[in-house]
């Protein structure tokens, strides 16, 4: 009698997925607030990279005095 | 349908805060709330908004600014009582010496300033202060001018149309060289005039069109950049502020600091209380002229000169004559530096390129209507004269901004005679409380000249 495959992890979470990504794309209103919130997040990391972060400052130069 | 609408109101929402925030948070913002900086910093020297606000600041408030465009010398916080950045900088007798620039802002980038500012200036005098090491064998104008240069003072310059297409164009063609190619601003506005569809020279065509479909994508980037520029800068000042609220309320250089390995006098009592006294000091190499009756009584200027003799003296104990911090620290090293490493290029000891962009500073100075006094400044004799730079070698460059100046009819405060005079600097090239007080005197009258 063949043993049944016992299932990888990947696969013991495609169910929860499954339904996580319907209801994501769903047309609940808990769904539009998700995606309101991801949008706000987004952005705030963006506004964060080019205000407040040190990329794309210019180095000071550095005083040649030996 | 209601995710679009979600997602439509989570982006409204983040504009409208994204434009709050950048109006409360913008370089003007930031000048008004603190318009009196002693010595900019990089963030603040190259945000032209931030220069400007600080100016109308300061003219808001009666302090009566007048530019005085130079590089580290200007940096009061080491160098003691008699620094123009510590005795005129507030306003107390009558106007305010406005530091614009700090190290590594060379005279390519003045001329550019002073085309900036020109059109904003009541008194259309300004101060301007070259230094030796700019025209030397080691400058390094590509690494120097592009950390310096400022988008917003480029536009300014651009924008006034009391300085000819050729001048723009020599100093455009000039950044493109330093590695800061704003050839097609230029071209952009040449060609405001001309119509893509009236042309009829296919390459006219060609350039027109090329350039009408890249301009606006490059004026989104450079408002983008300028915007978030005032930003990172108000961030920066907050931040700062809160810093020293926080701390033990040490250094009043503003955000500018005392950087560069330069010595320092103690920073107590480098501000001296104000004096009732008259104009009596004699000392300044230039021509006492009629004053004009100032707002405040002059500064007394044996009490200045006196007490920024006894500030140097007092902390110059060393055979040079320099402050003795930077005397024990670097002297040393910089004569074994300069050995090793100076050594003249072809075309000579002082660079022709930073010459010619010297002249380009004063054509700016005579086109924009602007009178400029130029300030030279001695480097100290007994160091330099260790190096290739000696003593003959460094007249030549004397004689030249002498020569240059004579020629176009400018004013100049000839300081190179004091290379000897033992208490003038504090290190190698920055004025000592003493030295400062030279520089401020020559300042002041110059700016309180009955015109």
């Amino acid at each position: 009698m063949a043993r049944e495959r016992r299932r990888g992890p990947i696969e013991s979470i495609r169910p929860l997925a499954d339904e996580i990504r319907e209801w994501f794309f769903s047309d609940a209103r808990d769904a539009a607030v998700a995606w309101a919130t991801i949008v706000v997040v987004l952005s705030a990391v963006l506004v964060w990279f080019f205000a407040v972060s040190p990329y794309g400052a210019p180095a000071a130069p550095v005083y040649a005095a030996f | 349908m209601r995710r679009l609408v979600a997602v439509i109101c989570a982006l409204a929402l983040v504009g409208g805060m994204g434009l709050s925030f950048t109006r409360a948070n913008s370089a003007a913002v930031a000048a008004e709330k603190q318009p009196a900086v002693p010595y900019p910093s990089l963030e603040q020297v190259t945000n032209f908004d931030f220069m400007l606000g600080s100016y109308c600041g300061r003219k808001a408030a009666g302090e009566n600014p007048k530019l005085v465009f130079g590089s580290s010398e200007l940096n009061p916080e080491p160098a003691g009582s008699g620094h123009p950045g510590n005795l005129l900088s507030d306003g107390r007798y009558g106007m305010s010496a406005m530091a614009v620039g700090r190290a590594f802002c060379i005279d390519l980038w003045q001329a550019i300033e002073v085309g900036a500012f020109a059109q904003s200036l009541d008194d259309k005098r300004v101060v301007l202060v070259p230094s030796m090491q700019w025209f030397m064998c080691y400058r390094d104008p590509q690494k120097d001018f592009k950390a310096s240069f400022s988008q917003g003072a480029f536009d300014a310059f651009l924008a006034n149309e009391e300085i000819s297409i050729e001048t723009k164009r020599s100093v455009v063609n000039r950044m493109a060289e330093y590695g800061v190619d704003r050839k097609a601003s230029l071209e952009a506005m040449r060609d405001e005039g001309s119509s893509v569809l009236s042309t009829k020279d296919p390459a006219e065509f060609a350039s027109l069109a090329l350039n009408a479909l890249s301009r606006p994508a490059e004026m989104i980037d450079e408002t983008a950049k300028r915007i978030l520029d005032g930003v990172r800068l108000k961030l920066m000042m907050d931040s700062q502020e809160s810093g020293k609220s926080e701390g033990d309320g040490g250094s009043s250089a503003g955000a500018g600091g005392s950087k560069d390995g330069q010595a320092g006098v103690p920073s107590e009592d480098v501000r001296e209380p104000r004096s009732n006294g008259d104009l009596v000091g004699r000392d300044a190499n230039v021509e006492s002229p009629a004053m004009e009756e100032p707002d405040s009584a002059a500064p007394d200027w044996d009490e200045v000169f006196e007490k920024a003799r006894r500030e140097a003296e007092s902390i110059s104990k060393n055979e040079l004559g320099v402050y003795d911090s930077w005397y024990k620290k670097n002297y040393g090293k910089w004569v074994k530096g300069a050995n090793e490493r100076w050594s003249f290029p072809k075309d000579g000891p002082f660079s022709p390129q930073e010459f010619e962009d010297f002249k380009l500073v004063l054509r700016v100075c005579k086109e924009a209507g602007v009178r400029p006094l130029v300030l030279i400044q001695p480097v100290k004799g007994a160091a330099y004269d260790q190096t290739i730079y000696n003593k003959e070698v460094r007249a030549q460059y004397y004689d030249m901004i002498r020569e240059e100046c004579q020629e176009a009819g400018i004013e100049v405060a000839d300081f190179s005679g004091h290379e000897y005079d033992k208490y003038f600097l504090r290190d190698h090239s920055h004025p000592s409380s003493l030295g400062g007080a030279y520089y401020s005197k020559a300042i002041y009258e110059f700016f309180m000249r009955e015109e």
